[in-house]
């Protein structure tokens, strides 16, 4: 029958498991019992009687192992098993959940050893994908992009978003585990100096690790050329293009603008003529070596442009 | 007992003091929270998540051992680096008991 179930699509953040438990209370409480959850966030409710019921989450990569005894052990306690998600187990309590929260933990420790857990088994392999997978991306694709190449086309720009907003939102659930570390660990712990020196020294080797792979990437990337005028044009030599270099001349009738590519070794080299102000009459990129030229059919001020990506070699512009 | 226990054991949590009390006898988790429910007179009641996780880490750490299962239960006992490591937080608790007697 319809109206019995309902979906809800929640996205909360590794660390974020206590604001689940308040969001599955009070769904409990309008009515809605949870029953399962479904990649990437999707929560699945059934109708129950609106009533209290508190709502736990453990991480136990061991416990799913060895669910029959994991879930016995909850039972025992007074706690439903409901279902896993993403290494996350759900129980499950009826009952007042206002003054004196029923837990799954008793004492501090026991809570900080769940989110080293939660560290170990989650935020670890996320770290080692940041620095592997998306730090470099990002620089990639921005890189590319920033030198204004428009053979990199539209999927660059896709690209560099994706990976900027994943960047950003590593760097949000990276924080956030940091805190809720930092606050439980002072908890637990008395020697308060020791423990902001230790996350002082993890946050400045972080902040290190990102700003040298940052000046790595950024290095890798900077242009180094030299342009030079010529009687009839220009030349630019580059052991590393990474921008757009152009110059406008007043050009006529019958002139013919040849573009003479050298010495390429890697990358890509966009080359394009336009009327100041409109769209180029005239584009070629590296794929095509040698000369290549093109005859002007009307009198006016042009623009002649050449935008590199990573190019090396010598590119002379002569107006004959 | 190498460092690694000494550091995280000594002195140890209130979970941890009285999972090693109750497994000089064979037991079970939930045997252990009815144990120590009755002890303190139901002040203490040991939750499941910081039950399970002591027990397994302890078990790692060769403090108990597992003997056996019974009805998907399964029941460890204390070993004797167990024992040494109770023997050491017993001290410090029977020494902190008399010097706050002796102040009062």
């Amino acid at each position: 029958m319809m109206g019995n179930s309902k979906t809800v699509f929640k996205y909360f953040t590794i660390p974020q498991y206590q604001q689940e438990e308040d969001y599955l209370s009070d769904m409990n409480e309008k009515g809605w019992r949870f029953t399962h959850a479904t990649f990437p966030g999707f929560y699945h409710f059934e109708k129950c009687e609106p009533g209290q019921a508190a709502y736990r989450l453990d991480y136990n990569q061991e416990g799913i192992r060895n669910k029959a005894e994991y879930i016995q052990m909850f039972s025992d306690c007074g706690w439903e098993y409901i279902c896993d998600f993403a290494g996350y187990s759900y129980f499950r309590k009826e009952g007042k959940t206002g003054e004196e929260r029923e837990e799954i933990f008793c004492d501090d420790a026991s809570r900080l050893d769940m989110m080293k857990r939660v560290f170990r088994g989650r935020i670890i392999p996320l770290i080692i994908l940041f620095v592997l997978v998306i730090m470099p991306q990002l620089f990639v694709n921005t890189a590319g992009n920033s030198a204004g190449v428009r053979g990199g086309g539209i999927y660059q720009n896709v690209f560099s978003f994706v990976f900027l907003g994943l960047a950003i939102l590593y760097l949000v659930i990276f924080s956030f585990t940091a805190v809720q570390f930092y606050k439980y660990e002072k908890l637990v712990s008395g020697d308060r100096s020791g423990i902001r020196l230790k996350y002082v020294c993890v946050f400045a080797l972080i902040a290190a690790l990102i700003a040298g792979i940052g000046v790595f990437f950024w290095s890798s990337y900077r242009s180094s050329y030299e342009v030079s005028e010529t009687a009839a044009g220009y030349i630019v030599e580059a052991e590393k293009l990474n921008t757009s270099v152009a110059k406008e001349y007043d050009l006529k009738k019958g002139d013919t603008v040849v573009f003479h590519i050298t010495e390429l070794e890697r990358g890509h080299l966009f080359l394009s003529i336009a009327e100041s102000g409109k769209d180029p009459i005239f584009f070629v990129d590296s794929y095509n070596f040698g000369y290549n030229t093109f005859e002007i059919e009307n009198d006016g001020r042009y623009r002649i442009e050449m935008s590199g990506n990573k190019m090396t070699g010598t590119v002379e512009v002569t107006i004959e | 007992m190498d460092a690694h226990i000494k550091k995280v054991y000594v002195p140890m949590t209130e979970t941890g003091f009285y999972i090693l009390l109750c497994l000089r006898e064979p037991n079970h988790g939930y045997g252990i929270v009815q144990m120590v429910k009755e002890m303190t007179e139901g002040d203490i009641v040991l939750a499941p998540g910081t039950m399970y996780g002591s027990l397994s880490k302890m078990e790692k750490d060769g403090l108990i051992r597992f003997i056996r299962e019974e009805e998907k239960r399964k029941i460890y006992s204390i070993t004797d680096l167990g024992t040494e490591v109770l023997n050491l937080e017993m001290k410090r608790i029977a020494r902190l008991y008399r010097n706050m007697k002796e102040m009062i």
